[in-house]
């Protein structure tokens, strides 16, 4: 038997197959989600997208719901170095909790690039920074608001009712604290505070125990490292391989660019990944589902990291800080839906690319480090 | 005329391969309807992104969400009904003398009731590589897996394909061999 022979048997089985006509409904489907995922970007990501363009916001808030910080002044704020439990400083082997990403500035820019600057303490050195909304403006009112400052060797904090100090700077790209928290009781006796985001003193130790990344431009700051306690999350990383890349070989660390995201990256099995790479926690999708990514550039929505998987996924933006790659982003369009064995994929693609997931170059594998919920993460925890 | 809004690259795209990739996923799914589903799903994705799919390869992409909806929809349905079970035209089938055995031509159902009772996996690449002619490498590419799964899974599949069709089994031993 010949393969047209196969064919024909194949062809037969097929018969009940008549005419079709898909492309009136197909068009119009399309449309609809194409319309759909804009307002998604707007309504949602579209904060991210703007915040990763043009500025702003204390992105936690999104990531955690709709959780109402405490009021100012009624935080409980743990001693120095008792900063909660689900967000572990940076010797912990397992970091626990949530993603969060801070954007601080009067103004904010980002070039074409897309890019952020590794800031060195000198950079900090002077510098203050308010948080900014999804609107682009101060999060709270000119003077009242929260203020981070960096001045003399020492990280601050300054907000109506609070008013922490810690010693310390940059180092390696990261927040480095060399001394514990100062946390003055009632900085602003008879005043009736109001609080809001980043308003505790419990949010920014926990914050800065996790030495988050630090990035730059234009007198804006990011900072990126964990706080809160939902969604929980743990850290874990995802290995990708090129995919005309049959044997790809390990090597040493780099940090990615933009130009390598423009190749086709395939997940690598975490099995795999942790023969080849180093000893940290790796996951990986369902195999008959691998994840496949690629920067492409939408029409609608410009520059957007694609996921493909048993679905599609689609993170906005992304720019580059402490030699890695900061992906930021709402999951817009997350229509992963995975049934059976891959069910719970539409659950890791998401929870991981929208953690705000550093990225970095291991020899011919680009390796995906973020937050994911635990029961993705194979033995046992620290 | 597509109409006033189709555009009308995605149009002639649409009318030339939508009738090959239902009948190519009907084969994958086992149902009519839901083989409709999946290729106007996937056609609707590719119109969301026309305007960066259109000069590309949108077959490609259409294809590789058609097969990996189709596998994901049979093990849903698989374990919420087995409609390989339910279908009437199968039923009647399942009680229905076996063929001669001498017999050389099989008919559609015979073919499709055998496929039904491959993996999934297995009945993708089958069809990917026998009704649509594509290379392991291709295959590989649509179902994301290794050329050495295809290639497994095809052996496999050819396998199945004629322990439930004895009267193509010579035929299929030779298609296997021939392959080697």
């Amino acid at each position: 038997m010949t393969d047209r022979d196969l064919y024909e048997v194949l062809d037969r089985a097929a018969d009940p197959v008549g005419e079709v006509d898909l492309l009136v409904a197909a068009w119009a489907v399309g449309c609809r989600q194409r319309r759909r995922r804009r307002a998604a970007w707007v309504a949602s990501g579209g904060v991210l997208v703007a915040a990763t363009l043009l500025g702003a916001v204390p992105l936690v808030g999104w990531l955690s719901g709709t959780e109402t910080p405490a009021p100012a002044g009624q935080s409980e704020a743990p001693e120095p170095g008792e900063a909660s439990d689900t967000a572990q400083g940076p010797d912990s082997d397992v970091r626990r909790g949530a993603p969060a990403v801070l954007v601080l500035g009067d103004n904010f820019t980002l070039g074409d690039s897309r890019t952020l600057d590794t800031a060195t303490t000198a950079q900090v050195e002077g510098g203050q920074w308010q948080l900014m909304d999804g609107g682009l403006r101060p999060i709270y009112p000119q003077g009242v608001g929260v203020r981070l400052t960096h001045s003399a060797g020492e990280w601050a904090v300054r907000a109506c009712g609070l008013d922490i100090k810690v010693a310390g700077g940059v180092a390696d790209g990261r927040v480095e604290l060399t001394d514990d928290w100062q946390i003055l009781p009632d900085p602003d006796p008879g005043a009736s505070c109001v609080g809001g985001p980043w308003h505790s003193a419990g949010e920014w130790q926990d914050l800065m125990a996790t030495r988050p990344w630090v990035g730059t431009t234009d007198g804006t700051l990011v900072l990126a490292g964990w706080a809160g306690q939902s969604p929980q999350l743990v850290e874990a990383s995802m290995a990708f391989a090129r995919a005309d890349e049959p044997d790809p070989r390990t090597g040493p660390e780099s940090p990615v660019t933009f130009t390598d995201l423009e190749d086709e990256w395939v997940e690598v099995p975490a099995e795999r990944a942790r023969a080849a790479l180093t000893d940290e926690a790796w996951v990986d999708a369902d195999p008959a589902h691998r994840l496949r990514l690629q920067k492409i550039r939408l029409p609608d929505t410009g520059e957007v990291l694609s996921l493909q998987g048993c679905n599609d996924l689609e993170t906005p933006a992304f720019w580059s800080v402490s030699g890695g790659t900061l992906v930021l982003g709402a999951t817009s369009g997350t229509d992963m839906m995975c049934y059976d064995e891959a069910a719970l994929e539409d659950r890791l693609a998401p929870a991981l690319f929208g953690s705000y997931p550093r990225m970095r170059l291991s020899g011919d594998y680009l390796v995906v480090t973020g937050g994911v919920p635990e029961e993705f993460v194979p033995g046992p925890l620290g | 005329m597509a109409g006033p809004d189709i555009d009308e690259d995605f149009a002639v795209f649409v009318r030339s391969r939508q009738r090959a990739l239902v009948r190519a996923a009907y084969l994958v799914c086992g149902d009519h309807h839901a083989a409709q589903d999946l290729v106007q799903g996937a056609l609707a994705k590719a119109a969301g992104r026309w305007n960066q799919l259109g000069e590309g390869a949108p077959e490609a992409y259409v294809r590789r969400i058609v097969y990996h909806d189709a596998i994901s929809l049979w093990r849903k349905l698989r374990r919420e009904q087995p409609y390989d079970v339910q279908a009437p035209e199968l039923q009647q089938l399942a009680g229905a003398t076996a063929p001669d055995a001498a017999q050389e031509w099989v008919s559609g159902a015979d073919v499709r009731v055998a496929l039904i009772g491959l993996p999934p996996g297995q009945r993708a690449v089958l069809v990917l590589r026998y009704y649509e002619d594509l290379s392991e490498a291709q295959i590989a590419e649509v179902l994301q897996v290794s050329p050495g799964t295809v290639k497994s899974q095809a052996h496999s599949a050819l396998r199945n394909l004629r322990a439930a069709l004895p009267e193509l089994a010579a035929a299929l031993a030779g298609e296997e061999g021939a392959q080697r």
